[in-house]
């Protein structure tokens, strides 16, 4: 899993790609926990690249979205994909966090 | 070698998953399907080395494939631990809001949905939760057609 941070007009853009499995979801956890702690309110999780998620990376996601949301700031997700979206799908998390076909749609749609 | 034993620690479950992978590509199955299987067995293989063994003894977890008909296969995954029936367990409701929703099921709720079929039992000290899934269509048509030809 690698992630790449880019801030844009007050937007924290987070991109994952690879795995976000057992193994790998503790890191983005630090990651996006450490990015919502410097004050960053409005965040997308670019999975663009992302070829594979678990309930692991599930937790992670809704971990983040709750704790952005009693900091009253928003997280959305941006480019699903595949068996990623799969997994959104059948969780029933796309429909409770917000989801964009691009980063820049997730961008544009306001705070 | 259609069994991997080795003991239930998170170190092993990139192991569990090459092994897996490595079956599911031989037996021609879709990028797709391989990944959404792969899905299913790290739920089960983390929930077995999350819960199964006492964090301080740690005891084995058995991964194996059986060819059960042309049409399907099975995937078992065996450890020694304490019982558990994760087919018991509830689904989350999926419906509810982000500060609602919950955690816990979505393990046990992404298995049933990537798999075929989904079966559990305890035999003497071992939970053996077992994974049937069907063969890829154009494998089982080509081992059809091998099979008319002879």
């Amino acid at each position: 899993m690698e992630i790449q941070k880019k801030k844009e007009d007050n937007i924290m853009v987070i991109a994952v790609s690879g795995r976000l499995d057992a193994v790998t979801s503790p890191e983005l956890e630090k990651e996006l926990l450490s990015i919502i702690a410097e004050g960053n309110k409005s965040l997308v999780l670019d999975f663009a690249k992302l070829d594979y998620i678990s309930s692991a990376g599930l937790r992670v996601v809704l971990a983040g979205a709750k704790k952005i949301k009693q900091q009253q700031g928003i997280l959305r997700l941006a480019c699903l994909k595949g068996v990623v979206k799969e997994v959104f799908e059948v969780s029933g998390f796309d429909s409770i966090i917000p989801c964009f076909d691009t980063a820049d749609s997730a961008f544009k749609a306001g705070s | 070698m259609n069994t991997l034993s080795l003991k239930a620690g998170i170190e092993n479950l990139p192991v569990f998953l090459g092994f897996l992978t490595h079956f599911l590509t031989e037996r021609s199955f879709s990028l797709k399907r391989r990944k959404e299987i792969e899905i299913a067995a790290e739920e089960a293989l983390v929930n077995i080395i999350r819960y199964a063994y006492q964090l301080d003894k740690p005891g084995d977890l058995e991964l194996s494939f059986h060819d059960k008909t042309d049409k399907r296969l099975e995937i078992e995954f065996r450890d020694r631990g304490t019982p558990f029936d994760p087919t018991s367990m509830t689904e989350p409701d999926t419906e509810l809001s982000i500060s609602e929703r919950k955690i816990g099921g979505l393990g046990i709720l992404l298995i049933r949905r990537m798999v075929d079929g989904l079966s559990y039992r305890r035999q003497g000290d071992q939970n053996i939760l077992t994974f049937s899934i069907l063969m890829p269509e154009d494998e089982i048509a080509n081992k059809k057609g091998k099979t008319e030809a002879s």
